[in-house]
């Protein structure tokens, strides 16, 4: 029976449907099947299901304003990145010749030449 | 291939010639001729005090006589001390044009010390004293310029000695790269090389430029020394970050 009155309370709100066959045919069939146990499922799931969506229609809308005012986070891509094959103990024969770079002394004069009297003589000398 | 080429830019025209050197005793005459300088020195300085004091026969002969042994000792250590450096450019057996004029330049100025020493021995009057002395004062001035790069000479040859070693290095670990070649760490660090390379390779170019057109006479040796001394710290400075990178590949990215 409330099915009957759902189809009219809607033909009432929108008499247009009237026009439409196809409306006709879904109340034809919608309204029989609507068994006193299925109709007490949709009194109390509809508004449960309605409650939800309109929580999630929140949460997703309040999301979507958040991101108006934040900035995105932007997560890079990962680097390419080899695993080194490293092999335990090993010590490259290439370090000995770094150390001695390391050592290598740019300074100059290098050797300090030595200081000598050039001018032995036992008389004065002209220049 | 270019990038091999590039590695090998400035040392293209310079080879190891692996000579052998026997085992010198210049080091060991240099200090024993010092030695021997200081202590006639110490005698001539007295004699010709007493001369100077009291001008007789005498003292005129002493002092004469310890002036002899006194310049001998000088040149012989003279002689031996440009043996030394000499030495020091020859060993790392490197042929390059500055290297090579330092070589010759200390081989004929210890030979000129060596002639010296014998003519000393033939002094005999005060006055072939003051004509030795005087004549080898001029020589001398003529020496401070081969002297001078002689001693960048020593230097050079010694960062290229580790530029062909740092090359061979190289030469060593670039074929094992080859199966990891395209991957980023190791592509970076061959492409560093090869940069490091080509800026050692200038810097060595143009300081053996530098050195061999220096002019005495128109700069300073302190400051010719001083610039010298920054260009080659600059190249020992890019050499070990060269090395730095040819090791750390060495040690993980070749497997062994």
């Amino acid at each position: 029976m409330s099915g009957t009155k759902v189809k009219n309370f809607l033909l009432n709100l929108y008499p247009e449907l009237a026009r439409f066959r196809r409306f006709n045919q879904i109340t034809a069939i919608v309204i029989p099947t609507l068994t006193p146990r299925l109709k007490k499922v949709m009194r109390w799931g509809l508004p449960l299901v309605t409650v939800l969506f309109v929580i999630l229609l929140g949460t997703v809308i309040g999301s979507w304003l958040l991101g108006l005012f934040f900035p995105k986070q932007i997560t890079p891509l990962p680097i390419e990145f080899i695993a080194p094959t490293t092999t335990p103990g090993y010590q490259s024969p290439f370090l000995p010749l770094k150390r001695s770079i390391e050592e290598f002394n740019p300074a100059l004069p290098d050797p300090l030449p030595p200081v000598f009297d050039e001018k032995i003589s036992l008389e004065s000398l002209s220049e | 291939m270019k990038k091999i080429l590039l590695f090998i830019l400035a040392p293209a025209f310079l080879f190891s010639a692996g000579g052998v050197f026997a085992q010198s005793t210049y080091l060991s005459d240099y200090n024993f001729q010092l030695d021997q300088y200081r202590k006639n020195f110490a005698e001539y300085t007295n004699f010709k005090k007493d001369y100077d004091d009291r001008p007789t026969l005498n003292n005129e002969q002493k002092a004469l006589l310890s002036a002899k042994q006194t310049i001998i000792s000088r040149e012989l250590a003279w002689a031996n001390f440009y043996l030394v450096l000499s030495e020091s450019i020859g060993k790392p057996g490197v042929t390059y044009p500055v290297i090579n004029k330092a070589a010759t330049d200390l081989t004929g100025i210890a030979n000129y010390h060596f002639s010296q020493a014998g003519k000393a021995g033939n002094i005999a009057t005060r006055a072939d004293l003051t004509s030795f002395t005087q004549e080898e004062l001029t020589v001398l001035a003529s020496h401070r310029l081969p002297v001078a790069q002689s001693q960048v000479a020593n230097k050079l040859v010694q960062l290229i000695k580790f530029q062909i070693d740092a090359k061979t290095a190289y030469d060593s670990i670039v074929g094992k790269l080859e199966a990891v070649k395209n991957e980023v760490v190791v592509k970076n660090g061959l492409d560093q090389v090869q940069t490091y390379s080509a800026q050692i390779n200038g810097q060595i170019e143009a300081l053996a430029k530098k050195t061999t057109g220096f002019d005495l006479n128109e700069s300073n040796q302190g400051q010719f020394y001083r610039d010298s001394t920054e260009t080659l710290r600059t190249v020992r400075n890019l050499q070990y970050r060269l090395v730095s990178i040819i090791i750390d590949l060495d040690t993980n990215y070749v497997r062994h």
